[in-house]
């Protein structure tokens, strides 16, 4: 996948650039606007992250561009803006998803791959992870060729930790995705271990031990035994 | 009362005493000068009669009528020492068969060793008669001149008023969810243009107030925000490295969770600023019922692992006027708080009535004074890290609106009810 980050703070850059590059995504990065609509001008990308507040520019600006050239590629705000009408401005433009500073890697990077199965609506969407067949389209799980039965939660759960494979997904993060506003962070931990638990024993009755690793008073993450 | 009812009502009262007390006086004074002038021709009279009845040598007895007055003759013994030279009197008309207001005026003569005492009468009927008409045709002109007045006074209320009823209107729709600066029409009148270019100047000053607080909340959040993104994100980083001892990974745990901490305080802060300050202006009706339903499907997941039972009740479903995104604020910590200070299997009763709701839910009882329960970061339970803020943000939002809010806490239930109105 190729991303373009738009973003005029380059420390935050370098960190969502480290992220998102150890699946291999192909990151590109743009520090203002001029050099934003440049690069969109320029290349093409599968996704792009667009800051709003940029030193020589409006993000919203870069997006009514994409939008009028009709260029075909995601487009995610992020911004420390959060009101309302922020999020309302930011999608009427014709932004595909709004993701609120200071948000988590994890996230970020579920939402990506999220919109990028959106996108990319030819064909098939199959994901394939070890043993486990996932069906986004259906909501469906298979494990060695069974479907197995999970609530939406769960489904969300196991999306969420494959989204982001081979990383460590602290609880706090699991929380927000799975119940945003309705969870209170100082019971998150017994809110996602108990659905852990659930999951972990689904995918264990189907034979896949361990594929789900607990980092003690961290979180979890999920890998591949095979 | 209305401005037009108010002025007119005084200006009406002023005006009949006025024009009253006038026409009294009017009267008065006519009526004085007619009694005068009857006076003088009494006084002619005497003057005649005087002379006449010296010059006459025969007996007093042939003496005739001299004018159209009546007079009366009479001995007396003497003069006396005073006596009243005009007086009122009334006479029976035999022709009319009713009675005749006269003025009398009385003297005395000395003849021939005798003293006569003389009385000159004049009616008064013709005056009255004149004095009459003048009150009829004076009260009539008031009437009409009063009337004229006000219909005139009407007129020129409107005409002279109607820039400041402009005004008035122009302020009446000055709305800060769609900022316009006022603008008022040059007036004739000087003090109304003043009052119109200091509002101009005071629309102004409250939408670039209002806005600038609006962009303070903005960029606050935004500069506090973005160097927290950074922290974060540099956390996550580390937490993938594989080459972290459990103790390294822990500490960065730490920096992690106290990250995401200090960020939804930030967040809140900045929500209770803006409460404060009155930034949440839009407002649409909002279905409680639907909204508290709406919610308590997000919470479904959570209750159900806490093993809580949530029941609502809906006795009727009020329709309040409020900002959605308050109300879902409010609604949120209200559920989440009953969730949060619950106990294993416990229950959480949602009760709706017309102007009213309450959240009841099983707990133990306060360790504190309940007085405290909506400040700022008082804690339920020391032992959490969860700032007690929640409660303090339904309060501001109670406040904000004026809803009353209040707390009990009976047979291992905590009570809490808001009521709308």
């Amino acid at each position: 996948m190729k991303l373009l980050i738009v973003e005029d703070q380059k420390s935050l850059s370098d960190s969502i650039v480290s992220y998102l590059k150890i699946e291999g995504n192909l990151c590109e990065t743009a520090f203002n606007f001029e050099s934003a609509v440049e690069k969109i001008s320029l290349y093409k990308y599968d996704c792009i992250l667009v800051d709003i507040n940029l030193p020589d520019g409006n993000g919203f600006e870069i997006i009514r561009k994409i939008k009028l050239e009709k260029i075909l590629c995601g487009i995610i705000i992020i911004s420390a803006r959060d009101t309302v009408d922020d999020r309302i401005k930011g999608l009427e433009t014709g932004a595909d998803d709004y993701i609120v500073k200071p948000f988590d890697m994890a996230e970020l990077n579920a939402r990506i791959k999220s919109l990028i199965r959106r996108i990319n609506f030819s064909g098939e969407n199959i994901i394939q992870i070890g043993k486990i067949t996932i069906f986004p389209e259906q909501f469906q799980v298979k494990v060695n060729n069974d479907f197995i039965d999970l609530t939406k939660k769960e489904y969300d759960l196991l999306m969420f930790l494959v989204s982001n494979i081979n990383r460590v997904v602290t609880k706090e993060t699991i929380a927000e995705h799975l119940w945003g506003d309705y969870v209170d962070m100082s019971d998150s931990f017994d809110f996602v271990y108990s659905h852990m638990k659930n999951l972990r024993k689904k995918l264990q009755e189907k034979g896949l031990i361990d594929y789900i690793k607990t980092i003690y008073g961290l979180g979890y993450k999920f890998n591949i035994i095979d | 009362m209305k401005l037009l009812t108010k002025t007119t009502l005084y200006f009406v009262t002023v005006s009949i005493f006025v024009f009253f007390a006038g026409a009294f006086s009017i009267y008065q004074v006519i009526k004085k000068l007619e009694i005068n002038k009857v006076e003088q021709e009494l006084n002619y009279q005497k003057k005649i009669i005087s002379q006449e009845l010296k010059n006459i040598k025969s007996d007093f007895n042939s003496l005739t009528i001299i004018s159209s007055g009546l007079i009366y003759i009479e001995k007396t013994s003497s003069v006396p020492e005073t006596y009243k030279k005009f007086s009122d009197t009334l006479i029976v008309d035999n022709q009319q068969n009713n009675f005749v207001h006269y003025r009398k005026l009385d003297f005395f003569i000395n003849k021939d060793n005798d003293v006569y005492k003389v009385s000159i009468l004049k009616s008064l009927m013709e005056s009255n008669y004149l004095i009459e008409k003048v009150a009829l045709i004076v009260t009539s002109m008031v009437f009409f001149f009063l009337l004229t007045v006000f219909y005139i006074y009407k007129y020129f209320f409107s005409q002279i008023w109607s820039d400041f009823f402009y005004t008035m209107n122009e302020i009446r729709n000055f709305n800060l969810s769609s900022p316009k600066v006022l603008n008022f029409p040059e007036s004739g009148i000087i003090e109304f243009n003043q009052i119109n270019k200091d509002l101009e100047k005071m629309s102004k000053r409250i939408i670039n107030d209002f806005n600038g607080l609006k962009e303070y909340t903005a960029n606050l959040t935004h500069e506090v925000q973005t160097p927290l993104a950074v922290i974060k994100s540099k956390t996550e980083l580390i937490l993938q490295d594989t080459n972290l001892s459990e103790e390294q990974l822990k500490l960065a745990g730490d920096i992690y969770s106290s990250t995401i901490g200090l960020s939804k305080l930030v967040k809140t802060l900045t929500l209770l600023t803006k409460i404060e300050n009155n930034l949440f202006i839009d407002e649409e009706q909002i279905d409680i019922e639907q909204l508290i339903d709406f919610h308590l499907y997000g919470f479904k997941d959570i209750s159900l692992i806490k093993g809580i039972e949530i029941t609502k009740k809906i006795i009727s479903k009020p329709i309040v006027k409020i900002n959605s995104e308050l109300a879902d604020i409010l609604i949120i910590n209200l559920i989440k708080n009953a969730i949060k200070h619950n106990i294993e299997k416990g229950k959480i009763e949602v009760l709706l009535s017309d102007k009213k709701l309450c959240i009841i839910n099983s707990g133990n009882e306060l360790d504190f004074n309940p007085e405290i329960l909506f400040n700022r970061f008082s804690k339920f339970n020391k032992n959490e890290d969860s700032l007690g803020i929640g409660l303090s943000l339904v309060k501001k939002i109670c406040e904000y609106y004026n809803f009353e809010i209040n707390y009990n806490y009976n047979n291992n239930l905590h009570n809490l009810s808001i009521n709308f109105e």
